[in-house]
């Protein structure tokens, strides 16, 4: 007993010694963001800024557009989560509980999108989006966007482990499957909508690859764009690279402090349960 | 029992129930289908086809090729190099973020003080974005003003360039990546830990199985389903990495941290070599598709269709 004790206090302590190191970085960029330039050249590790000060947020402002960075990567985020929302509980609702002929087939083929990579046929997308002409454009970033397998899937999962009483007495009262859907559905899948938003909003607003390629100019670029540009031109600028980096990382961390419980519950939900 | 009338009326009903599940189903399902034929298989079968021919993306004609695009990719040295780079990352980036991954997981799967915040903390850097941590770590890493080389010198070590050494450039990026991931994976260990029944641990303990006997006869075994599928998910998102070296490294130094995605990107959107880059991108696809089945072969006895 009193050697298992012991054992658990090493444990503790290894795990606290983990935790401040897993926390690190953070600390540091944020710190960074409040130091001088030449403060980074001669400083030692401290993480408290010996003369406090925004310059690093005014730099970032002064040498790119970091506003319509952060503007456009909202509007992008909502638009496509907003959309995802839609297009993963109605699909999701017709693979749980509606019966027709070719369900499970379309189940398996939104499954089978998973395994494609989208860095794996950026190509044909980039031409396909050229031919459309939205290369640069707000749509490029958003239509493509708009359907989420991960999100049906958490929907359809949800509803499969939901008991059908509700909806069946809302059926023989002669609602119809829309009626249903909104009254009776709708209401009840509030958690595993909450997982949903979060988790696309999130995936949206950190996403680099595909706004990479199909961006052109300073005007459309997103805020995970905006960074990776900033860093190759400033390249030892860093209060000013970590101003950048603390204002992309605001949106993201504020959703995961208000709703922790939805991101746990979704990669469970994800991995676990399938 | 029922009578042959009402039956009739069930089944007269049952028929008409699955009409309008037909259309509305498929009305419910249209823009994901729309999606899935536009986003996702076009884009496979242009893939497929463009990487038998040549082409600049700007000139009107594609020249045919056949196998070519993909006889030349066994020897291009680039190329080969850049599959080597992935398999490294890939191997050392996994192994490191489930020994990561399960260490948390076994050190928080149980009620403590302050149990809540430390599964904040090793979760929190899933949350942010790949850039947002590829450019924290790369000042982490700065060989003059970096931490990691001032907390090396209070112990007279001088540490190496890290990004910008050839031996080291990887590393950074492996090092930055189990950080960004381990709290994902150590949540699904987490979710594992706690489905192993009490019992268990009580017969490890009647039959006098120390802590770490119990650890490998009890845990570790219940534990490989959630092992599998950690390491295959791991495999799937180490072969497509990507922003981490786009922003800490741009491929080098001397092409030592060029892998897969970013020779793919490389020989599409700097040289627009279309055809040979979707060739690139097929090998690609051909290899995660793989591990993904492998994937939905583990998830598979948890799942019902």
């Amino acid at each position: 007993m009193k050697q298992s004790r012991f054992w658990s206090r090493i444990v503790y302590i290894v795990v606290v010694i983990g935790a401040l190191l897993t926390l690190y970085p953070y600390l540091w960029m944020l710190s960074t963001a409040f130091k001088t330039q030449p403060e980074i050249y001669t400083s030692t590790m401290s993480l408290i800024p010996k003369h406090f000060n925004l310059q690093g947020f005014a730099l970032a402002f002064h040498n790119a557009p970091v506003g319509r960075f952060l503007f456009n990567s909202m509007f992008i985020s909502v638009v496509s989560t907003l959309g995802v929302a839609l297009t993963s509980i109605t699909a999701g609702y017709a693979l749980a509980r509606l019966h027709f002929k070719g369900r499970d087939t379309i189940f398996l083929l939104v499954l089978g999108t998973m395994m494609i990579p989208h860095q794996a046929t950026i190509i044909p997308s980039y031409i396909l989006l050229n031919w459309f002409g939205w290369i640069n454009e707000y749509k490029a970033l958003i239509i493509p966007q708009m359907v989420y397998p991960f999100a049906i899937f958490i929907i359809r999962n949800f509803l499969l482990s939901m008991p059908r009483e509700l909806e069946e007495a809302a059926m023989i009262d002669g609602c119809n499957r829309n009626q249903t859907l909104m009254r009776i559905i709708l209401p009840n899948i509030l958690p595993a909508a909450a997982t949903v938003v979060i988790f696309t909003f999130s995936h949206n607003w950190n996403d680099f690859f595909w706004p990479l390629v199909m961006t052109k100019t300073d005007e459309m670029r997103t805020i995970q764009v905006g960074l990776a540009i900033l860093r190759t031109q400033f390249s030892m600028e860093w209060p000013m690279l970590m101003a950048a980096t603390v204002m992309s990382s605001i949106p993201v961390f504020a959703i995961y402090f208000a709703f922790q419980r939805f991101f746990v519950k979704g990669v469970v939900g994800s991995a676990v349960k399938g | 029992m029922s009578t042959p009338s009402t039956l009739g009326l069930k089944k007269r009903r049952k028929h008409h129930q699955e009409r309008t599940d037909t259309i509305w189903g498929y009305f419910y399902l249209s823009p994901v289908l729309a999606w899935v034929a536009l986003f996702m298989l076009f884009p496979m079968l242009y893939m497929i086809y463009l990487s038998f021919f040549e082409w600049n993306f700007i000139s009107p004609v594609k020249k045919f090729v056949g196998l070519g695009n993909y006889t030349q990719l066994f020897t291009d040295q680039e190329f080969l190099e850049s599959v080597v780079h992935t398999l490294q990352f890939t191997a050392a980036s996994v192994l490191l973020t489930i020994l990561f991954a399960l260490g948390i997981a076994l050190a928080l799967n149980r009620s403590f003080r302050g149990v809540g915040i430390l599964r904040t903390i090793f979760y929190s850097p899933v949350v942010v974005s790949m850039i947002a941590a590829a450019l924290v770590w790369n000042s982490l890493f700065d060989p003059n003003f970096g931490t990691i080389n001032k907390f090396l010198q209070l112990f007279g070590i001088q540490g190496p360039g890290w990004v910008s050494d050839p031996d080291w450039a990887l590393w950074s990026i492996i090092i930055m990546t189990v950080w960004k991931t381990m709290g994902y994976y150590a949540v699904i260990y987490l979710a594992a830990l706690q489905g192993i029944p009490e019992s268990y641990y009580e017969a490890a303990s009647l039959d006098g199985a120390g802590r770490w006997r119990t650890f490998t006869s009890v845990t570790w075994p219940m534990l490989m389903p959630a092992t599998l599928l950690i390491g295959v998910m791991g495999v799937i998102n180490s072969f497509q990495v990507f922003a981490q070296v786009y922003v800490m490294t741009q491929g080098g130094p001397v092409g030592r941290t060029n892998v897969i995605v970013y020779y793919l990107y490389e020989r599409a959107f700097q040289f627009f070599q279309m055809g040979y880059a979707s060739a690139i991108g097929f090998v690609l696809f051909l290899i995660i598709f793989i591990f993904t089945l492998l994937q939905f072969k583990f998830v598979d006895r948890k799942l019902d269709f």
